[in-house]
């Protein structure tokens, strides 16, 4: 669900930006989240859109592929202007970055 | 050079350009003097003469007197209207075949 | 090489992060912004030479925001290179149709993305390189007009237009056609007539130009003294000589048209033939090139041979550089002197009119029409000519002067005083035409005054050749010898009204004076001295003597 081997690429290009780096996309899917919750529950099918692509994309430049994968679902039906699966992909979202973000942790980037 | 010759046949032709004075007499003269033969016909074209004065009437009587006086064969060509005038005033047409 | 500067526009953080820290381990300056309104913002602010957009983005959308910064770049290139994941091809099409350069999809690969930035950065010098070239070809271009320009009022300012406005001249002839290396010089002579000079310098551009200045003052300052063709021909092929470099010559054809005499005087050096036609029937003379072009040969070889035809009222002249003949049509090759002379003997009628049309219809090209030289003349009546236009003299107005001269002793004996005295007086238009016999009077009154008055020579010697010769070398000896103080004062005074004038001469020498009273008496006579009074007679209103017969004085009046 990482690709490791991508990301320590990632890691040697960025040297010490890299903290940096895990820090800033830690903390934007943080927002990400919060935000399509909101709008979720407000069903402002945009706006959960927008968000979602920006989770998806920041998920992918960091190479964890499951919530990007996640997101991109979101974002395809949000833009179709389904939000009947919504919550569900938001639990499921929700469940990923917890394991994300206690990876991240574990390996000393946080 | 204000005075030109040219000698055809037995026909010579002096040519005066600009002024014609006292001041090109040697040169007028040089132009028919000394000749052999002796041209029997002589031309004289003031066709670019600007002007002349008595000087000019002088060297001409000079030239009819050299070439024979009264049996002299000499034309004056290509006059424009003042040179001609001041030729008539002189009664050179007496003289001369003016044209 | 200044480092490019690059400017990141994407909302995600993390995709600022790793393109900025890219980018900027590799040496580049970075500006971020955070949507496609202050990419523009930051585009106007920094102007970077590359900009990287995110395609999607709030407030402003990558599509959007490109468009507006190709606008705001105007004549630079600044290549947009568009950021994305998209893989549908719809959209990647949009990128370009919006005006994007290029894609750069993620992840982002650190040797494709240096890459892709030095080959448009060398894109973008060589596009530079060629902006400025052009730039500087057009600032050249236009720098090189407007001197042409200038030189072409500098070169009016000298060379006037002469009698070309003339009714009677129609001619073709380009504005900047110095440059080209044509030149057409026409000038009425003081005397009446007219002369007329087409030439055509070898080569373009300056050097065909410069040789046109002293050309065109030679020409008209000659001419309103009232030289000849053939003394102002010799004068502008010693001046040429002199300042055209080995190779450099003016083709040229000058004639001199008398129109109360009916003839013409031509003189061509290397230009083709120029045509007498006469309306209706055709070409009557063709005036061929005789001579080597001006400026070729030294002033001791120069011949001025003059070839004299008939030139009536109804007479017209055609003149043409070779512009004309060797003008180029695509499909039918050169003009040529057969097609030219096809044309006078059909068209003999208005060949001014048909010759610029053929030549417009044969090239199709309103430039290289424009730049061919042709000049028809006109012959013009006796009345006509009376009313011929003269712009280098101004208006008629009256006029009321005085001058005085008065020479000494140096004067007198190394100074010809008498261009100098007619000078100001062939200014007057009335003058001019009876310049000739301005000048007669004007060389009695003071050869008689320096001969007599002050040297005392005796003019009876002057009965023979050896007389004349006698008479001159007395002269020469008396001038040698004139004593300090002697003098011959000479007073013009001018008055003229629009429809009459007089001029006054009045010369005083300070010799003894001589009994007039007699003299004044004597008839013309056969005898090669004493004309010189009776010439001022006949040419004069009045003489009278004043004095000791040391001074006289003459009036000359006419009506307009």
């Amino acid at each position: 669900m990482i690709d490791y081997d991508s990301l320590s690429e990632l890691q040697e290009l960025m040297e010490e930006a890299f903290p940096e780096l895990v820090a800033t996309y830690i903390e934007d899917c943080h927002i990400r989240i919060n935000s399509i919750e909101k709008y979720l529950a407000l069903n402002d099918a945009a706006s959960v859109c927008e968000h979602a692509h920006s989770l998806k994309g920041s998920s992918a430049n960091l190479f964890v592929l499951c919530l990007a994968g996640s997101g991109k679902k979101l974002e395809d039906e949000a833009r179709e202007g389904n939000l009947e699966n919504g919550k569900e992909y938001l639990e499921n979202i929700k469940h990923l970055f917890a394991i994300v973000e206690s990876t991240f942790r574990s390996k000393g980037w946080l | 050079m204000p005075v030109n010759a040219q000698l055809e046949g037995s026909t010579l032709t002096i040519k005066v350009t600009g002024r014609f004075d006292f001041s090109v007499h040697q040169e007028f003269r040089l132009a028919y003097e000394g000749l052999t033969p002796s041209p029997t016909q002589y031309v004289i074209d003031l066709g670019e003469t600007s002007y002349l004065d008595s000087s000019a009437l002088g060297m001409l009587l000079l030239l009819r007197d050299f070439s024979g006086g009264d049996s002299a064969d000499i034309r004056i060509s290509n006059c424009n209207q003042d040179v001609r005038k001041i030729l008539a005033i002189s009664n050179f047409e007496q003289l001369f075949r003016i044209d | 090489m200044e480092s490019v500067r690059i400017l990141i526009a994407d909302d995600s953080k993390t995709d600022r992060l790793i393109l900025q820290t890219l980018l900027k381990k590799q040496g580049y300056p970075v500006y971020i912004a955070c949507d496609g309104q202050e990419a523009i913002d930051v585009f106007k602010k920094h102007r970077p030479d590359i900009v990287l957009l995110d395609a999607i983005m709030p407030t402003m959308d990558g599509f959007e925001a490109a468009q507006q910064i190709k606008v705001l770049s105007g004549d630079s290139f600044i290549p947009i290179i568009f950021l994305t994941s998209l893989s549908d091809a719809p959209s990647l099409a949009r990128c370009l149709e919006v005006g994007g350069d290029d894609f750069l999809t993620k992840p982002y690969n650190k040797i494709i993305l240096k890459a892709k930035i030095d080959a448009f950065s060398r894109m973008q010098d060589l596009y530079q390189t060629v902006q400025t070239q052009r730039d500087q070809i057009q600032a050249y271009t236009d720098e090189m007009i407007m001197e042409q320009h200038q030189a072409r009022k500098i070169f009016d300012n000298i060379a006037h237009r002469g009698c070309l406005d003339n009714n009677s001249i129609l001619y073709n002839l380009s504005p900047l056609s110095i440059f080209n290396g044509d030149i057409l010089l026409a000038a009425e002579k003081p005397m009446g007539g007219m002369h007329v000079f087409l030439g055509d310098f070898t080569g373009h551009g300056l050097p065909a130009a410069v040789g046109a200045m002293p050309v065109s003052e030679i020409f008209y300052g000659m001419t309103l003294k009232g030289f000849a063709m053939e003394e102002v021909l010799r004068e502008i092929n010693t001046r040429l000589c002199h300042i055209l470099p080995v190779g450099s010559f003016c083709c040229a054809i000058c004639v001199d048209i008398e129109f109360s005499e009916n003839r013409a005087r031509v003189w061509n050096g290397g230009l083709p033939s120029g045509y007498i036609i006469k309306p209706g029937k055709g070409i009557e003379t063709t005036l061929p090139s005789k001579h080597l072009p001006l400026g070729v040969l030294s002033s001791q070889k120069f011949k001025c041979e003059i070839t004299a035809c008939s030139f009536d009222q109804d007479s017209h002249l055609l003149l043409a550089t070779d512009g004309v003949i060797e003008s180029e049509s695509e499909k039918s090759g050169l003009f040529g002197t057969e097609r030219l002379e096809k044309l006078i003997n059909e068209k003999s009628d208005s060949v001014f009119k048909s010759l610029q049309l053929e030549l417009l219809e044969f090239t199709g090209n309103e430039q290289q029409t424009d730049d061919v030289s042709f000049v028809e003349i006109l012959g013009q009546t006796a009345e006509k000519k009376e009313e011929v236009v003269d712009n280098s003299q101004g208006v008629r107005r009256p006029l009321d002067w005085v001058i005085d001269y008065c020479f000494h002793v140096d004067s007198l004996r190394h100074f010809d005083p008498l261009p100098l005295i007619v000078q100001p007086l062939m200014e007057v238009r009335a003058l001019r035409r009876q310049r000739s016999r301005v000048f007669t009077v004007l060389s009695e009154l003071y050869n008689n005054a320096l001969d007599h008055g002050i040297l005392k020579l005796d003019s009876v010697i002057k009965g023979n050749a050896e007389g004349f010769a006698k008479y001159y070398s007395q002269k020469t000896q008396r001038l040698e010898n004139i004593s300090d103080g002697a003098e011959i004062r000479v007073t013009i005074q001018l008055r003229s009204q629009l429809d009459k004038g007089e001029l006054i001469i009045q010369i005083e020498d300070s010799g003894e004076g001589f009994n007039y009273q007699s003299i004044l008496k004597e008839k013309i006579s056969a005898s090669l001295s004493g004309r010189g009074l009776p010439l001022l007679k006949a040419l004069c209103d009045e003489i009278e003597f004043k004095g000791s017969g040391n001074k006289v004085k003459v009036k000359m009046s006419w009506l307009e």
